[in-house]
């Protein structure tokens, strides 16, 4: 019970849509609206589903399979690349998908490294996405080639509250361990440990 | 009117084209994906109204905004955010405009009215305004002067050009300033600041 109000919690506070994302991609729609209808009903379709996992997670926390969390990925990376053209890639190297993760725990740290890492770049760059099984624990990586960050200084600034809330999550729910690593002008990677056995036990309860 | 536009996101370029062709100033703009690109650009070219996004990589539309300026005041600039805490960001580099995205036709065509509004600011010219007052304007920005020079200058005037009520026209007249203190009108004879 106390556990799951502090997940609660937590949810409300991570939950939070990113404005300037949002009316970024509705500029981009009415862009494509006056260009290419087809193309604006696609982004908008796109952009429904990212509003919806959105908003059901702000309703309440929910673990979901790693296999839902990476199409919410690919749907919203579609999105950035619709509105960015040929700046942004990624890599998908899933290794591993039968784990559970809290919904929208993994994707806003991709959107971090969009946002914060490769768009903040004149030329743009990538994120890898890598799942492992690794001696008892499932090991998630983000990695991006973008503009980097000093750590220390990081922790400081208002947009670490958003890291910090993902790391609460990933840990209440899942026991995991995450680890943040960059350096500046060559990119940031982080890394997810989370143990099979607590992920087992989480799924019998459900 | 010349206009450029700097935007990092491709779907705001396909919009601002789209409303540019409407609008009918697409010919005399050009478009940017970075600050840096704009800048360069700016060195070599006249330029108007820069419509200028604000979180762009390596340098912000609001710093652009400023060097833009610092180039030539003359020109003026309208924001298009996509959220915004930055219009007092906007206004401390003078901005005449801001928009957030998305923004509508009309809106669009409101900003670019007012720029065409706007007066244009001479740039590398001395104004010397006769009527209500004697003012001494060089590149835009007023100049106090002695009282000395005053009379000197109002006396070479009405001496350089018989039949010319300069002090008593409402009528702005243009120099063109050569050398820090040489101005020279741009008819008959040149002449030195004492």
């Amino acid at each position: 019970m106390h556990l799951e109000l502090a997940e609660t919690k937590m949810q409300m506070m991570i939950s939070q849509i990113r404005p300037h994302f949002v009316f970024n991609t509705l500029n981009a729609i009415s862009a494509l609206c006056l260009e290419n209808p087809i193309k604006a009903d696609e982004a908008i379709v796109k952009f429904s589903k990212y509003l919806r996992a959105n908003i059901a997670v702000m309703e309440g926390p929910r673990l979901i399979s790693f296999k839902k969390e990476v199409e919410l990925i690919e749907n919203y990376v579609s999105i950035e690349q619709m509105r960015f053209q040929g700046k942004i890639s990624i890599e998908y190297d899933i290794g591993f998908t039968d784990f559970w993760v809290p919904m929208l725990s993994i994707q806003p740290i991709v959107e971090n490294a969009i946002k914060h890492g490769i768009s903040k770049k004149r030329k743009g760059g990538k994120v890898i996405l890598k799942s492992r099984k690794e001696n008892g624990f499932v090991v998630v990586m983000v990695k991006d080639n973008g503009i980097g960050f000093n750590v220390d200084k990081i922790k400081q600034k208002q947009d670490s509250v958003g890291m910090h809330n993902i790391e609460t999550r990933l840990r209440i729910s899942s026991k995991a361990q995450i680890k943040i690593e960059s350096m500046l002008g060559k990119g940031t990677c982080v890394t997810i440990k989370i143990p099979i056995e607590c992920d087992k036990q989480r799924r019998r309860k459900k | 009117m010349k206009v450029i536009f700097v935007d990092d996101e491709t779907m705001a370029h396909v919009k601002f084209k789209n409303y540019a062709k409407r609008s009918d100033i697409y010919n005399q703009s050009d478009l940017f994906y970075d600050s840096v690109e704009a800048l360069q650009y700016a060195r070599g070219h006249d330029i108007d109204l820069a419509i200028l996004d604000i979180e762009m990589p390596e340098i912000n539309g609001i710093e652009l905004g400023r060097q833009l300026k610092q180039m030539d005041q003359n020109i003026r600039l309208v924001y298009i955010t996509g959220y915004g805490d930055y219009a007092l960001d906007a206004f401390k580099v003078d901005a005449i405009g801001y928009l957030v995205k998305p923004y509508s036709y009309d809106e669009f065509e409101k900003e670019l009215e007012k720029a065409k509004r706007v007066q244009e600011i001479p740039k590398n010219k001395v104004y010397i305004q006769t009527m209500p007052r004697f003012e001494v304007f060089i590149d835009g920005i007023f100049r106090s002067i002695t009282k000395t020079r005053m009379n000197w200058l109002q006396r070479r005037i009405r001496t350089s050009w018989d039949g010319f009520m300069w002090s008593f026209s409402r009528e702005i007249i243009t120099l063109k300033r050569q050398k820090r203190h040489t101005i020279t009108f741009y008819r008959p004879t040149p002449f030195t600041l004492p």
